[in-house]
C-alpha cells in the first residue's frame, strides 16, 4: 500500500508549530533567506521548472502564471491569497492555515518578492474566522521578525500582507469574484479579458495563488525544482491533499503523491473503506461541482491527466479541489444532487442569466422529482437547461457564462441524471424511489 | 489596415469599437440586453454571444465585450450561437411574468420582439414564478422589478452618466433585484432615460404609465426648446396630442441621453391658456378676429405710430424660443417695413447656470433653444442688437411708442416696471402661445405655435443647427410663427416666395453667411455647425 508523502501537512500535530518559534524551529524561514539570495526571475523560473501547478482546482502552471506579472511594475501591484474556500466537501486550505500559517506566510513573501508586487491580501472565507485569527497572529509575528514590513531582510524589498475577511459567497472565490469582492464591489465575476495580470485589484496587476499552491513554495525554494519534478506524475508532480468525507470509516485528509494512488486505494485504504460494510454507490471526485463517479470506475490513478478537466485525459470526468465524498448504498442520488442544486441556486451571484435563472430552475425540477412530483420530461428539462448553459465537460471557452460557476452547477447535473438516469426515472415513475433508507421518500400527493 | 470578418464579410478594424457595435454598423445585427453603446459593457445578459476564432482558437463569447483582433473570424449565424439565443430567450422568460397586454413596454419590447426572432412560443417551466414586488422609485419612475431581466442598464447609468449612484443589486441568485438604495430616491434630472434605456417593461415613466398603447403613437423627430443644449429628440403623439419625448443619439449633442425637464417640459403645448384666435383691442376691449383684420391692424398701427413718432418709435423684442428662419423674417422685417427701430432678443437664463453630470451630459442654464441663432441671424441680416433693457429703457422714457413683441417661451415672465412700461405703449403686438397676464395689454395678438406644430431649425449653444419638425397642427386659428412673420412682411410690403419652409430657409442661407449650405444639409440627423464653427473645428 502507497504511504502519504508529507511535504506542507509535515508537522502537522506538533505542538505550537502555529507561531514562529516552532515553526523556525522546523527549518521555517529558510527559504526567504534563500530566495532573497535569488533574483527575483530565478525564483520564477525555479517554480516554473518544478512544474508547481495552480491547486485550486484548475492546475494551470504557477511559474507561469507570476511570468505574466509586469517584470518593472510602474505602479502597486497585488498577490491575492485565494483562501476563500468553499466547494463542498474540500477543507485542505483551512488545515493549512491553521495548523501551519508560516508556511503558506513564507510562500506568500516569496511569491510577492518573485512577483515584485507591493501588497499581499490574504482573502479568508469569512466563515472561517478561527484560520483568521490565526494567520493575523502569524502576520503580527512575522513582521516583528522583519519577514514583512520594510526593507525585508536588508533586501531593499518591501511587502505589506494583509487579512481581508470573504464576504460570506461561493462565489468570492472565483478568481475574478474575489478581486470585485476585495476591490469593495459584489463578488460579481467579470469577463476576461483584461486578465487579471492586467487589470486585478484596484484594476491594478494582480495575481490569485490558492493556499495550497502557495505552500509548497518554501519548500520548492529550499530544495530546489528538480527535487520537487521528481515527486509524483509527470505533468503534475508533487502531492495533493485528498479530503475524504461521507460515508467512510476513517474520513480525513490524505496527502499523497500525484500519480501514485488510484481512488479505490483512497476510499478503502486510507479512508478505511464504507461505513458499516455497506457497498460503495457514488464517489464525488474533487468537490460538488465534480460529476459523480460509480464504484466500476475508480480503479482511476488519481493524477489530473487522467481526467478530462483539467488534464485532457480519457476519463470524461473532473479531477476537482481533492474533496471526495463517498457515498453508500443508502444514499438517494435525486436527494444528493438537490442538496447541491440548493447549494449552487443559494449561491449563483446572478448576474448572467443562464446560472441565475437555470439553477433555481434546475434545482426546482430536482425538488419536484424528489418529492414524488415529477413529470416524464423533467429528465430532458434538466439535461437541456444543464446544456444550454455548457455542454458536458465543456472547455470554460464553450461556457454560456461569465465564470466557470455554469460549468459547476451543469456538470453534476449532466453526471447525476446520466449515470444515475434509472434512479431518476424511477423517482419519476414511482413518486418515490425504493431505497428504504432515503430519508425524504415520500408519498405523493 | 488590420481587417477582420464577421459571417464571411472583411470589415475594417475601428479602434476601441467592440465586435457587437462594428457588426451593428456594419448591417449584421446581433441581438443583446445588457450592452448599451452609451455604458459599459457588463456582458452579463449573455444574449449578443458569438463564435470567434482568433488564431484557430475558436470560442463563445460576448461580443458586447470583445474587440475586434486582426483576422479575427467572427460567426453571428452558427447553430451554436442560435442555441444560445434561444436558451437565453427561455432563461430570461422563466419568471418574467405574462403581462404584455397590460405592460406599457409592450410593442417596443425587447424581450417580446427577440423572443419572436429568437424564442419559441411555448414554456417549458413549469415551476412557481418568482414574483418581485413594484417599487416607486423616484418622482418620475416606477420600477416594475417583477419584469425585471436585471441587464443593470439602470445601474450603470445612475453611476456612470448621472454619477448620482442612487439604484444599486440586492440580494444575490435569482432573488437578486434592483432598487433605490435605503433612504434614496431616484430624483436626479435624467433619471426618464432609465426608462428609455430599460429593454423591458421594468421601469415606467409615471407620466406615460397606461396613457397610450405604443403601436398607436406617430412620431416626429425635432429638438427639445427647453434649453440651449438642443437635445435631439422623438415626439411621440397622438390624437393632436403629445405623450412623451424621448432622447434620439446624436453624439455631437446629446449622445443617447436628455433630462427630466425636457423631457416633462411639453405640457404646455395642451395648456387652457393657449392663444387659440388673434384679437384686437386692449384689455376687457379685446375680441376676436381674423388674420386678414389682424394683420391690417398690426400695419394700421406700427404705420401710424412710425408717422406720428418717427421710424425709430417701433422696436422689435426677438424671441429666442422661435427659430432661425422666424428671426430671418423678423429681421428682414425689421431692415424694410419696420426699418430703423431697435432690436432686441429676448433669451431666459436660469439661476443655477449650466449643469453637468459625471458622463458629460450638460443641461444649460441658457434656457431658450435659439440664442446663438437668433444673435447670428439678426446680426447677419446687418441689425445692430440692443438689449432688452434699453428697449425698456426706451418705452419707459417714451422715446419708442410702438412694440412687435415675439414671445414663444412658455414660461416668460415679465417684471413689474415692464408690464408698466408696455402699458405706456401706444401700440402693442404680442406674437406669442399663452395667455399671460400682458398679452391682455395688446391691441394685437397674433397666435403662434408651440415647438411642435410648426418646422425650421434652432441653433444650439455650440452654433449646430438642427432641425424642428411639425407633427401637430397649431391649436385653434394660431399659425406657425414663420407664416406669421411672412404674412406680417407681405402686408408691410415685403413680398417674397415663402410659401414654404425650405424656401425660407433657402433665403436664410443665401442672406446669412454661416448658415451658408444649411438648407441643403436637409437638416440631416445630427444636424449641421453654424459656418464659422465648422470652420474652426477644420
Amino acid at each position: 500500500m502507497p504511504e502519504e508523502h508529507k511535504i506542507i501537512t509535515e508537522g502537522f500535530g506538533v505542538d505550537g508549530l502555529r507561531t514562529i518559534d516552532v515553526y523556525r524551529a522546523h527549518g521555517g524561514y529558510t527559504a526567504i533567506e534563500k530566495a532573497f539570495g535569488m533574483s527575483q526571475d530565478e525564483v520564477i523560473d525555479e517554480v516554473r521548472e518544478s512544474l508547481l501547478a495552480g491547486r485550486g482546482g484548475a492546475w494551470f502552471p504557477a511559474g507561469v502564471k507570476w511570468g505574466f506579472m509586469p517584470k518593472e511594475p510602474r505602479e502597486p501591484s497585488y498577490l491575492c491569497v485565494n483562501a476563500d474556500e468553499s466547494e463542498p466537501g474540500t477543507f485542505k486550505d483551512r488545515h493549512l492555515m491553521e495548523q501551519n500559517p508560516h508556511q503558506m506566510l513564507e510562500g506568500t513573501i516569496i511569491a510577492s518578492y518573485a512577483m515584485r508586487v507591493s501588497v499581499a491580501y490574504v482573502y479568508i472565507r469569512g466563515e472561517m474566522f478561527e484560520a483568521r485569527r490565526i494567520v493575523e497572529k502569524a502576520i503580527a509575528e512575522a513582521r516583528a521578525a522583519g519577514f514583512i514590513g520594510r526593507d525585508i531582510l536588508g533586501s531593499g524589498y518591501d511587502l505589506e500582507v494583509y487579512v481581508h475577511p470573504g464576504a460570506g459567497a461561493y462565489i468570492c472565490g472565483e478568481e475574478m469574484g474575489l478581486i470585485q469582492s476585495l476591490n469593495g464591489n459584489r463578488a460579481e465575476p467579470r469577463a476576461k479579458p483584461p486578465f487579471p495580470a492586467q487589470q486585478g485589484v484596484f484594476e491594478r496587476p494582480t495575481t490569485v495563488n490558492n493556499v495550497q499552491t502557495l505552500s509548497y513554495v518554501p519548500h520548492i525554494v529550499n530544495r530546489g525544482a528538480d527535487w520537487f519534478k521528481g515527486i509524483g506524475s509527470e505533468r503534475f508532480p508533487g502531492t495533493f491533499i485528498f479530503c475524504v468525507s461521507g460515508h467512510v470509516n476513517n474520513p480525513g485528509m490524505f496527502e499523497l503523491e500525484t500519480g501514485s494512488v488510484t481512488m479505490r486505494q483512497i476510499v478503502e485504504d486510507f479512508a478505511g473503506g464504507v461505513r458499516d460494510g455497506r457497498a460503495l454507490k457514488a464517489v464525488i471526485p474533487g468537490g460538488a461541482s465534480t460529476p459523480p463517479m460509480t464504484p466500476d470506475q475508480i480503479d482511476i490513478v488519481m493524477d489530473p491527466s487522467n481526467f478530462l478537466a483539467p488534464g485532457g485525459g480519457d476519463f470524461q470526468g473532473m479531477f476537482g479541489t481533492g474533496g471526495i465524498i463517498v457515498m453508500d448504498e443508502t444514499s438517494c442520488m435525486v436527494d444528493a444532487l438537490l442538496n447541491f442544486m440548493v447549494f449552487f441556486a443559494h449561491e449563483s451571484c446572478g448576474q448572467c442569466t443562464p446560472c441565475r435563472e437555470g439553477c433555481p430552475w434546475a434545482r426546482d425540477i430536482v425538488w419536484r422529482i424528489e418529492n414524488g412530483l415529477g413529470k416524464r420530461g423533467d429528465l430532458d428539462t434538466l439535461l437541456d437547461i444543464a446544456h444550454n448553459v455548457g455542454p458536458y465537460l465543456c472547455p470554460p471557452s464553450r461556457l454560456t457564462t461569465i465564470c466557470g460557476f455554469g460549468g459547476a452547477f451543469a456538470n453534476p447535473i449532466h453526471g447525476f441524471v446520466q449515470t444515475f438516469r434509472d434512479e431518476f426515472e424511477a423517482h419519476v415513475e414511482e413518486g418515490r424511489y425504493p431505497v428504504k433508507q432515503d430519508k425524504s421518500t415520500r408519498v405523493p400527493g | 489596415m488590420a481587417t477582420f470578418t464577421i459571417d464571411g464579410s472583411e470589415i475594417e478594424i475601428v479602434p476601441g469599437k467592440n465586435v457587437l457595435q462594428t457588426a451593428i454598423d456594419n448591417g449584421i445585427y446581433v441581438p443583446h440586453y445588457c450592452y448599451h453603446p452609451g455604458l459599459s459593457a457588463p456582458a452579463n445578459c449573455r444574449m449578443c454571444l458569438v463564435e470567434m476564432d482568433v488564431g484557430g482558437r475558436r470560442s463563445l463569447g460576448p461580443s458586447c465585450s470583445a474587440m475586434p483582433a486582426d483576422g479575427m473570424v467572427v460567426d453571428t449565424q452558427s447553430d451554436v450561437v442560435k442555441e444560445n439565443q434561444n436558451a437565453v430567450m427561455e432563461f430570461l422568460l422563466v419568471n418574467h411574468p405574462l403581462d404584455c397586454p397590460v405592460c406599457d413596454q409592450s410593442g417596443e419590447c425587447e424581450l417580446q420582439d427577440y423572443s419572436y426572432t429568437y424564442g419559441t412560443d411555448r414554456s417549458r417551466y413549469h415551476e412557481k414564478k418568482l414574483v418581485q414586488p413594484k417599487k416607486d422609485v423616484g418622482r418620475h419612475v416606477l420600477l416594475y422589478s417583477d419584469r425585471c431581466i436585471r441587464c443593470t442598464r439602470c445601474i450603470r447609468f445612475c453611476d456612470e452618466v448621472s454619477g448620482t449612484g442612487e439604484l444599486g443589486y440586492f440580494n444575490r441568485g435569482v432573488y437578486n433585484e434592483i432598487d433605490v438604495f435605503p433612504g434614496a430616491r431616484m430624483d436626479n434630472r435624467l433619471s426618464g432615460n432609465t426608462v428609455d434605456i430599460c429593454p423591458v417593461g421594468a421601469l415606467l415613466d409615471k407620466s406615460f404609465l397606461f396613457k397610450q398603447r405604443v403601436w398607436f403613437l406617430k412620431s416626429v423627430d425635432t429638438i427639445c426648446p427647453g434649453c440651449s443644449t438642443g437635445c435631439n429628440v422623438r415626439a411621440d403623439y397622438n390624437n393632436e396630442r403629445i405623450y412623451r419625448l424621448a432622447p434620439r443619439e446624436n453624439p455631437d449633442v446629446n449622445e443617447y441621453w436628455m433630462c427630466d425637464d425636457g423631457r416633462h417640459g411639453w405640457g404646455y403645448v395642451h395648456a387652457d391658456d393657449r392663444l387659440l384666435f388673434p384679437m384686437l383691442g386692449r384689455g376687457e376691449a379685446q375680441e376676436l378676429a381674423l388674420w386678414e383684420a389682424a394683420l391690417k391692424a398690426t400695419r394700421a398701427g406700427f404705420e401710424r405710430v412710425r408717422s406720428e413718432y418717427g421710424d425709430g418709435a417701433v422696436a422689435g423684442i426677438a424671441s429666442a424660443h422661435l427659430t432661425n428662419e422666424e428671426h430671418y423674417l423678423f429681421g428682414s422685417l425689421f431692415s424694410n417695413g419696420l426699418a430703423g427701430g431697435p432690436v432686441a432678443v429676448h433669451t431666459r437664463l436660469s439661476d443655477e447656470g449650466d449643469v453637468t453630470f459625471k458622463g458629460g451630459f450638460t443641461i444649460h442654464g441658457d434656457k431658450s433653444p435659439n440664442s446663438r441663432g437668433a444673435r447670428t441671424v439678426l446680426e447677419g441680416l446687418g441689425l445692430s442688437l440692443a438689449e432688452p433693457p434699453e428697449i425698456w429703457r426706451g418705452i419707459a422714457e417714451g422715446r419708442i411708442r410702438g412694440l412687435y413683441l415675439l414671445g414663444g417661451d412658455p414660461l416668460a415672465s415679465l417684471s413689474d416696471e415692464e408690464q408698466t412700461a408696455l402699458a405706456t405703449l401706444d401700440f402693442l403686438v404680442v406674437q406669442d402661445i399663452r395667455a399671460r397676464s400682458w398679452t391682455a395689454m395688446a391691441d394685437v395678438i397674433l397666435p403662434g405655435a408651440a415647438f411642435i406644430e410648426k418646422d425650421g431649425t434652432f441653433s444650439n449653444f455650440g452654433g449646430r443647427v438642427q432641425r424642428v419638425r411639425r407633427g401637430l397642427a397649431p391649436v385653434g386659428d394660431a399659425r406657425a410663427d414663420w407664416e406669421i412673420l411672412r404674412d406680417v412682411n407681405r402686408e408691410m410690403g415685403v413680398e417674397a416666395a415663402h410659401d414654404r419652409i425650405e424656401a425660407v430657409m433657402a433665403d436664410l442661407a443665401n442672406a446669412v453667411a454661416a448658415f451658408e449650405g444649411v438648407d441643403d444639409d436637409d437638416g440631416g440627423d445630427r444636424g449641421k455647425p453654424l459656418v464659422e464653427i465648422e470652420a474652426a473645428g477644420a
